[in-house]
């Protein structure tokens, strides 16, 4: 008896929208999954991964990202590009210390801070805040990579119960 | 130290949390999963702080 032989499922091949859909993911987070109809894994990641990212920023005192001040760090936060990249533009942190400013202590030419009694140190939960953004930004590259998996390899699809999207059926 | 375990606990949640919605099948419900994992993660938490207080009295 010749034994049955059963191809496995070939990968769907991507289609233009699916990298439309990565790329909302990489602005915001969920957003891909949204867009695909994985509305569950969608709403968590935003709900997850926008606040996580936020409260860094927050304990961070808005220095979390700066390629000045974090550069190793700020790859990881580049995993949620819709919150970096403006931020990298803006670069609250890097204008308290860098332009037009003498130092990070005396940030403004003339002005005696210290004697004010100013704070303008780093703030004290700065470390926490990085790890909170750099958390959320490999958490939405972590969510990324799913996206992809699962429009683009059909076992996935079948295992997770769900239709291949539209324009990825295998 | 309080304020750090609460967000070490509350980052650690959200990790657990989207981790657990990408690696579906689950062989529970989601609730029922990060229940289990909420658990499992919180008294973890609470035990190594446990450990690390016991250890800083002893010690310090």
């Amino acid at each position: 008896m010749a034994k049955q032989i059963t191809a496995a499922p070939a990968a769907a091949k991507p289609s233009a929208m699916l990298w439309v859909d990565a790329l909302l993911g990489w602005l915001l987070p969920g957003a891909g999954h949204l867009s695909r109809g994985f509305r569950r894994q969608g709403w968590i990641a935003l709900f997850v991964i926008v606040p996580i990212f936020s409260l860094g920023l927050v304990l961070s005192d808005f220095e979390a990202v700066s390629r000045d001040l974090h550069p190793y760090a700020f790859w990881a936060e580049l995993g949620f590009a819709g919150a970096t990249l403006p931020l990298l533009k803006i670069d609250p942190a890097a204008n308290k210390v860098l332009p037009d400013h003498q130092s990070i202590t005396n940030p403004v030419p003339g002005w005696d801070v210290q004697s004010r009694g100013w704070d303008l140190d780093v703030s004290s939960w700065s470390d926490t805040g990085v790890l909170f953004c750099c958390v959320a930004g490999l958490l939405n590259l972590l969510a990324l990579f799913d996206l992809l998996d699962r429009s683009l390899s059909p076992r996935r699809a079948v295992r997770t119960g769900q239709a291949t999207p539209a324009g990825n059926s295998a | 130290m309080i304020i750090h375990v609460l967000l070490f606990a509350v980052v650690t949640l959200g990790v657990g949390a989207v981790n657990l919605s990408l690696s579906e099948p689950l062989e529970r419900s989601f609730g029922r999963e990060f229940a289990n994992y909420a658990v499992v993660v919180g008294g973890g938490i609470v035990a190594f702080t446990a450990l690390v207080m016991v250890l800083a009295a002893v010690f310090l």
